[in-house]
């Protein structure tokens, strides 16, 4: 090791610049809406100076915020903890002993590739406890940090056991799945479109101001026009329009997947497993087994013609969870999911499980929001183009919609056996999640006005990375389900972390 | 129905939680949330009043925006009235349970072992009344903690007392 960690250091200098540009975004991002008056042609005549010149004073405090912050944060090591000052107006002292560390994650986005360093993240365990940001290390101290950090935490708790130095210094990685560009197309291409259909049609809705002149134009002289031809001319303006957004839609889905999941790759370090993927921002993270909350397998027709799944997993975290947090193995065989199955739960995949369904009485409440939905739709329709395509299109939707729900109602149930519990959901696609028993943090049964007197109730079951609920089960079912997991949790040895 | 009979334990014989006994939280709450929509109630009537008298809105889009808040006051007060009976805790020796909700039943169910920590306070209204709350939180999402709101200082005691035991009987 050629770094001194003992001694108090700084980040590394190009740091100065990450935090810069890091911050800067951020604050953009966060008030952006201020530059709105500059898209009026009137304020950008008048107050162009005026605007300049704050931005550039605005530009100045950020930098000297950003350099004095990059100065004060300093690191060190001592004995067998991580000491960390930092802050601008007030000082924070960081400690963390490293046996509560649970993760390093190395990082590295555009800004980090451009200036050649990576950002550290180090993940504690408890809840409310501080999770620290390294803006910016080069690769090499980011490593031997990584390494003193986690073999000091190894070594801490082996301790009962016999140590061996060779072992802990030894790092048994092996590669357990790579995913090549040619996969990762398909799974773009059997990703759920639905995403990437509202950011055009945001995308869409944001320009059609400037399009609406030229709409108008269109308009004007269609009016002049004979009715036959107008009504063909509308078709012929809506299939095109249709066949761009279909079109846009197709580009913008694959193209998120092949940024996000680019060169996608789990590493088996010893019992732990390194997931890394990203082309712009490289993300890169450890499934430990402890942490392992829920872990999820979603697979759809086109999916299962090109016989991959996507798993995602959850870790216990200190935040809600949301989608980006899930670290995702995306394009991968049933063989490989069996043997991170087995890894996480020592258990067999796929496994045997006894069934509870949801009631066909979801329907209603399912049915509620898409009729408002369609007759909303149906409705503007009528305002905007009479009676012809008010009548064909949202009957349609309707149909497709009752059709959604079918498959929702059909998928819609959850499964226990002795060491896991199964949550299937989803519509098009296929969702199983999977929990083991003894990781639930608390259940609630909810039973509204109507479920009350037919005898149904929704399951909600918490874990350490967000709740799942499952809709109108029969009350009876759930009365057995949650006294068997009661069960299951205050009579298990293990704990949920 | 679901069948157990995989398994080397009987469902029959689990201890269930429906027929746990459930204690009433303190009567005095009930005061208490009854003032409060008295005077939310109160407070509501003098402001669309004040509006007709300053602004005098047209009738057609003054009287159904009245309606629609008194119907949703209304549905308040059957939820406070009618829900009141049915807030209830159950102790059990292993985990906690807690029930609500008139036009929606919730029963939320925390074993002592997920219990990170637990928290007895009192809120300035509270304070007048003599009442406290007892929260429960686990590593889960904030929904699924557990918070029992009007007890007596004795009660969430007693409740706290019991979850520190069994936590240190886990300890050993």
């Amino acid at each position: 090791m050629k770094t001194d960690f003992t001694l108090p250091m700084r980040q590394d200098f190009r740091g100065i610049l990450v935090i810069f540009m890091m911050d800067l975004f951020k604050n953009v991002k966060r008030n952006g809406y201020v530059f709105l008056p500059l898209l009026s042609s009137e304020v950008r005549e008048n107050y162009l100076h005026y605007i300049l010149l704050g931005l550039a004073f605005l530009l100045l405090l950020q930098l000297l915020y950003s350099y004095k912050s990059y100065l004060n944060f300093k690191f060190y090591i001592q004995g067998d903890r991580f000491f960390l000052r930092q802050g601008v107006f007030n000082f924070t002292d960081t400690e963390i002993p490293f046996d509560r560390i649970q993760n390093i994650n190395i990082n590295q986005n555009v800004i980090h590739q451009f200036l050649n360093v990576v950002g550290v993240d180090i993940e504690t365990a408890g809840q409310n406890t501080a999770e620290i940001q390294i803006k910016a290390l080069s690769r090499e101290v980011a490593i031997e940090l990584k390494e003193i950090l986690l073999k000091n935490g190894a070594e801490i708790m082996d301790e009962d056991e016999a140590p061996d130095p060779k072992i802990a210094s030894t790092h048994k990685s092996t590669p357990l799945f790579k995913l090549n560009f040619g996969e990762l197309l398909k799974v773009g291409l059997s990703s759920n479109y639905v995403k990437g259909f509202g950011l055009v049609l945001l995308f869409i809705m944001t320009i059609f101001r400037f399009l609406e002149d030229i709409i108008l134009n269109i308009y004007d002289i269609e009016l002049n026009d004979d009715h036959i031809i107008q009504l063909y001319e509308t078709v012929g303006y809506l299939f095109v329009f249709f066949v761009f957004i279909l079109t846009a839609t197709f580009i913008v889905t694959i193209g998120r997947t092949v940024f996000k999941y680019f060169d996608l790759k789990v590493t088996k370090i010893e019992n732990d497993y390194e997931v890394e993927y990203g082309l712009l921002k490289r993300f890169n993270q450890v499934i430990k087994k402890s942490k392992t909350q829920v872990f999820e397998i979603e697979e759809n027709p086109i999916k299962n013609v090109f016989k991959i799944k996507n798993v995602f997993i959850s870790q216990a975290s200190s935040q809600e969870l949301q989608q980006k947090k899930k670290i995702g193995i995306v394009g991968i065989s049933d063989e490989n999911i069996g043997v991170l199955f087995k890894s996480l739960f020592d258990l067999t995949y796929p496994q045997q499980f006894i069934y509870s369904k949801s009631s066909k009485r979801l329907m209603f409440r399912l049915m509620i929001k898409y009729v408002v939905l369609s007759a909303v739709i149906g409705l503007t329709l009528f305002a905007w183009k009479g009676v012809s395509l008010t009548l064909l299109f949202p009957v349609l939707l309707l149909t497709f919609f009752i059709f959604l729900v079918h498959k929702t109602i059909q998928k819609s149930h959850v499964g226990v056996n002795e060491d896991v519990i199964e949550i299937h959901s989803g519509a098009i696609h296929t969702n199983k999640k999977y929990i083991a028993t003894h990781k639930v943090q608390s259940i609630k049964i909810k039973r509204n006005w109507f479920q009350l007197r037919n005898q149904h109730a929704d399951l909600i079951i918490y874990t350490a990375s967000g709740s799942e609920r499952i809709n109108y089960l029969k009350y009876d079912e759930v009365a057995e389900l949650v006294n068997y997991l009661t069960y299951k949790i205050e009579s298990s040895e293990l704990d949920w972390i | 129905m679901l069948d157990f009979q995989n398994n080397t334990l009987n469902i029959n014989d689990l201890p269930r939680f429906e027929k746990v006994e459930g204690h009433p939280v303190d009567s005095v709450y009930l005061k208490v949330l009854r003032i409060s929509y008295i005077l939310g109630f109160t407070a509501l009537i003098a402001a669309f009043v004040v509006v007709f008298l300053k602004k005098a809105p047209s009738a057609l889009s003054f009287y159904p925006i009245v309606a629609v808040a008194v119907a949703l006051y209304a549905l308040l007060i059957v939820e406070v009235e009618k829900g009141f009976g049915l807030r209830k805790f159950g102790i059990r020796e292993k985990d906690i349970i807690f029930q609500k909700g008139f036009f929606v039943f919730k029963e939320t169910i925390v074993p002592y072992k997920r219990i990170q920590h637990v928290e007895v306070r009192q809120s300035f209204v509270f304070k007048a009344f003599k009442l406290y709350t007892l929260k429960v939180y686990t590593a889960g999402s904030s929904a699924g903690d557990l918070s029992i709101k009007g007890i007596k200082q004795a009660d969430a005691d007693k409740i706290k007392a019991q979850i520190l035991k069994v936590a240190a009987i886990d300890e050993d």
